[in-house]
């Protein structure tokens, strides 16, 4: 999992994705009020410069009222010697239209619509003005004209100054924004990695393990952390007093076991006997004996299942161990007159396993097909690497396990109808599911139209194929 | 032979002892580990029977105890916890064979005889012989009063295991273990299948059986 590339797990990752989508939706919103800003900025500049040609306009007015045309042009005259870098433009026009005073010649276009390109404005002398366009207003006095404008100059380079701004400001949210979203995120990635993994390794039969918990553990990952950790501790004293309870019961029931058995030992053994009593009394041992047998079944599914004899794992030749199998059951099948066939593969097949509980495994699903299958059945065993793994099948032509019983006779003590009335305990299949558990095998179950088709495919391993 | 048997169980202990001293053993008795370790030291015995849960002293402290003091002599490990690392456990402490609980007297028996007379395998010895039943090991050959007689690979190993023990009885689970390694009571007839396959070879052509069933035991060759 770890050797994913970084930016596929990112991409794959719940809180990395959710933390990103936030960082996008702020941004988004930090650029809507950045624009909503820079807008109402605009709408201010260019009111407080019509607000300011309509305050001149009423000093002109009255001036022409007072002073008449020469006081306005007087006026004008002064009023071009504080004009900053041509920003304030003027020009009087007769009532036919000729100019009569101003810093400007002709202003080109419609004036009435009150705004200019700078374009359409002719200086007079050198233009040192830098605007786009001017703000114009028309005052009429009597039956002259006089227009003044304002450049817009100042209005752009504000805006520009403050859109910058805002534009930084926008870029800088963003990427803090997706660069705490991207670390909060996997953050929480890596700490619900060590959640997930921990659960893994439980389910592995690893009950030592706990989900590491950060120093800060007052938010809702470490609450679930902790829940989680108490959930598998209390898991452990359960199956640590199911433990205890499994020995106690193998202790305690032993010894009554070992009475019963000596007894009717010594009752068998008595010259006393009656020789219609002798027959009773050898039965009754059997009968002891399948208990037993019942009772050791379920001590080793359960120690198995417990993972104990995972210490005692080495390479184990599975070849070998068929061999052995092979040559044990190759007489029991001549002898039901059913055809026994062993296919292995070309390479010596290794897995990784306790060479006992491998034996026991195969021999199980081995015999359990000698023993369900009619006489004349044909019974074929292969051993084959495929590239998931070595591969254990075992298939008959008998009368097979119906659909749905076949993950139910896994479960202990359960037995497919037909079968009851063969001896057995329901505990063989249980133990080979424990058994391929123990050595990560998966135990598939299949129809081989008729009959019944048993694979395990163990893990392929480096050492898998010497 | 000298036996010495610790076992705190009383039924247990009065099974065991009565039924070796019925077979001609001399058997002494401890109920408790501290007797079991000065009785193991004292005396000269042939083989010992160890409980595993003793009061006082317990039975694998018992045996590397009696191991530590320098006592090589066989003992088997009774116990009533059959898991993997038990027995490895008790193998280790130096038990030379492990007997899980309930066990039937045979198996005791037939495996505590086993253990003070182990097989010779002497390197020279190349051919066995019971009765008028004689295998050569080099040739891999064997044959009865004369006659050769043809047997698979697996039955030579298995007339070869019956014959190296001649006279003593042999249980299915000793002949599982010995023979095909299988530590586990197959369901089938694996043994007596065999078993009967060999005494087709072995004894029907002959007047006299050499393979004898033990009723609720096992199996024995002798004449």
């Amino acid at each position: 999992m770890n050797k994913t590339p970084l930016l596929n797990r990112l991409r794959r990752s719940t809180s990395v994705r959710l933390s990103l989508r936030f960082a996008l939706l702020y941004s988004l919103l930090t650029a809507l009020v950045f624009a909503v800003a820079y807008k109402m900025a605009d709408y201010e500049i260019t009111h407080w410069i019509k607000d300011q040609l309509i305050e001149e306009e009423a000093v002109f007015v009255g001036t022409y009222n007072t002073r008449g045309l020469d006081g306005v042009i007087a006026d004008l005259e002064a009023y071009g010697i504080f004009n900053f870098e041509d920003n304030r433009i003027s020009l009087l026009l007769d009532a036919d239209g000729r100019r009569l005073a101003g810093n400007v010649s002709r202003i080109a276009g419609d004036v009435a619509s009150g705004y200019a390109d700078a374009s359409a404005i002719a200086f007079i002398g050198p233009d040192e003005n830098d605007s786009f366009g001017f703000v114009l207003r028309n005052i009429p006095l009597g039956s002259n004209t006089l227009v003044l404008g304002t450049s817009t100059y100042l209005q752009a380079e504000l805006l520009e100054g403050l859109g910058g701004g805002l534009l930084t400001g926008f870029i800088f949210t963003l990427m803090v924004g997706a660069g705490a979203g991207i670390a909060v995120g996997r953050r929480t990635e890596h700490r619900l990695r060590q959640v997930s993994s921990t659960l893994n390794h439980v389910a592995n039969g690893d009950l030592e393990a706990r989900v590491p918990l950060g120093r800060n553990d007052a938010d809702d990952l470490s609450r679930l952390s902790a829940e989680i950790n108490r959930t598998i501790s209390q898991l452990q004293q359960l199956v640590d007093s199911q433990k205890q309870i499994s020995a106690d019961i193998a202790h305690d029931l032993r010894t009554p076991m070992q009475r019963i058995w000596q007894r009717l030992e010594a009752i068998g053994q008595s010259p006393e006997l009656p020789e219609a009593l002798a027959g009773d009394v050898y039965e009754t041992i059997d009968a002891a004996d399948d208990l037993i047998e019942t009772f050791h079944a379920l001590l080793r599914i359960s120690q198995i299942e417990a993972g104990a004899r995972r210490e005692n794992f080495s390479q184990i030749d599975l070849i070998a161990v068929l061999n052995r199998i092979e040559d044990a059951y190759g007489v029991v099948a001549e002898e039901k007159n059913q055809t026994l066939t062993f296919a292995v593969g070309p390479n010596p097949l290794s897995v990784l396993g306790d060479q006992q509980l491998l034996t026991q495994m195969m021999a199980n699903v081995i015999e359990n097909a000698l023993r369900h299958c009619p006489p004349a059945a044909r019974i074929e065993v292969a051993l084959f690497l495929r590239n998931d793994g070595v591969v254990f099948t075992v298939s008959d032509n008998g009368q097979g396990i119906p659909e749905q019983e076949r993950q139910k006779v896994f479960r202990r003590f359960y037995r497919v109808e037909k079968s009851r009335t063969t001896p057995g305990n329901g505990l063989g299949l249980s133990l080979v599911k424990a058994i391929a558990d123990l050595h990560s095998a998966v135990i598939l179950l299949s129809d081989n139209r008729p009959g019944l088709n048993v694979t395990v495919t163990f893990p392929k391993t480096s050492e898998t194929v010497n | 032979m000298r036996v010495l048997v610790v076992e705190d169980d009383h039924e247990t202990a009065d099974y065991i002892t009565s039924s070796l001293r019925a077979e001609g053993h001399l058997v002494d008795h401890c109920n408790n580990g501290k007797d079991g370790f000065l009785n193991a030291l004292d005396n000269d015995y042939d083989v010992m029977v160890f409980d595993r849960m003793l009061p006082g002293l317990d039975g694998l402290t018992l045996i590397k105890s009696v191991r530590g003091a320098g006592v090589d002599t066989p003992i088997m490990f009774l116990s009533a916890m059959d898991g993997i690392n038990d027995r490895v456990e008790g193998l280790q402490a130096g038990s030379d064979d492990y007997l899980i609980k309930p066990f039937s007297y045979h198996e005791l028996s037939a495996r505590l005889t086993a253990l003070v007379r182990r097989p010779p395998l002497k390197a020279e010895e190349t051919i066995l012989r019971v009765a008028d039943l004689e295998m050569n090991l080099i040739r891999r050959t064997v044959s009865r009063d004369g006659t050769p007689i043809d047997l698979q690979p697996r039955e030579f190993g298995l007339l070869e295991y019956l014959m190296r023990n001649a006279d003593r009885v042999l249980t299915r689970t000793m002949l599982l273990e010995a023979v095909w390694d299988f530590h586990f009571d197959p369901k089938t007839s694996v043994v007596e299948t065999h078993i009967s396959r060999l005494r087709n070879k072995i004894d029907k052509p002959f007047s006299v059986e050499l393979i004898h069933t033990i009723r609720g035991a096992g199996y024995s060759l002798h004449e």
